[in-house]
């Protein structure tokens, strides 16, 4: 009859600091690094410039996505509705902003058709949304 | 002579598994949900209706843009490059410069926010759009 050597068995625990460390690192990295994206129902390229304006107020995203689809701070909204919404936004906020989000590719006629209308019926004060290269 | 009762030592160890856990899954939220693009906002200046601007008389300076490449200032055509340089010379000439923007059907929204862009940069003090 073969002998076999009995070992003794080792509890095996692996030591999990340096990877607790690393993924630590990378909270704080994505936490103080970035900025958390607002919820949009369409995705829109904004248009790319390098200089940027201070505009003072307090925002209310009109966003304008491709298919002339407009948006109002993130819902879906016919352009019949937008004016009656500017009109409340107004009326709410004496220091509102409306902040156009519009995508890049479309047609300028259709952003200067939704400003003449923000115009008309919301506010004056009016700014665009780039993105800073 | 007292006699001490000796216990055997247990290494108490902290379960980290639960930690280690929720972190994972705060990283993998703040992977998904952030942004590093830099935004940023443009102030818009708006004018509806015809805006009669004659150069001289007034210290406008009204800009048409053609087509994402081509801009007319007074029946003469430019290249944004050339659009460029020309706005520079003109408003460092007169500093109170202000700039109507006209776009065309063929322009979009970029070709239109880059000459906004480099009236911005060449100083003009209002950038107006206009319909």
């Amino acid at each position: 009859m073969s002998s076999f050597i009995l070992t003794k068995r080792k509890a095996r625990s692996m030591d999990l600091i340096p990877m607790i460390n690393i993924v630590f690192l990378l909270l704080i990295f994505f936490v103080v690094a970035g900025t958390l994206e607002r919820s949009n129902p369409q995705t829109i390229n904004i248009p790319i410039a390098t200089s940027d304006s201070f505009a003072r107020g307090n925002p209310v995203i009109v966003s304008l996505a491709r298919g002339g689809k407009i948006s109002f701070d993130g819902v879906n909204v016919s352009q019949d509705k937008l004016p009656e919404l500017l009109k409340k936004a107004v009326e709410q906020d004496d220091n509102v902003l409306i902040t156009i989000r519009a995508d890049r590719n479309l047609p300028a006629h259709s952003l200067t058709k939704l400003i003449s209308i923000v115009y008309k019926h919301g506010s004056s004060n009016l700014a665009i949304e780039i993105e800073q290269s | 002579m007292i006699e001490f009762q000796r216990t055997s030592r247990v290494s108490k160890k902290v379960n980290l598994t639960a930690l280690v856990d929720m972190v994972f899954q705060l990283v993998i939220f703040f992977m998904l949900t952030t942004s590093f693009v830099q935004t940023g906002t443009m102030e818009l200046n708006f004018a509806e209706g015809e805006i009669a601007v004659s150069e001289g008389k007034t210290d406008s300076l009204l800009v048409r843009v053609l087509d994402n490449k081509r801009v007319e200032i007074n029946d003469k055509k430019f290249t944004f490059n050339e659009f460029s340089q020309k706005l520079f010379r003109i408003i460092s000439e007169k500093p109170k410069k202000d700039v109507i923007i006209v776009a065309e059907r063929p322009v979009t929204v970029q070709g239109l926010i880059t000459i906004m862009d480099i009236a911005n940069r060449a100083g003009a003090i209002n950038v107006t759009l206009a319909q």
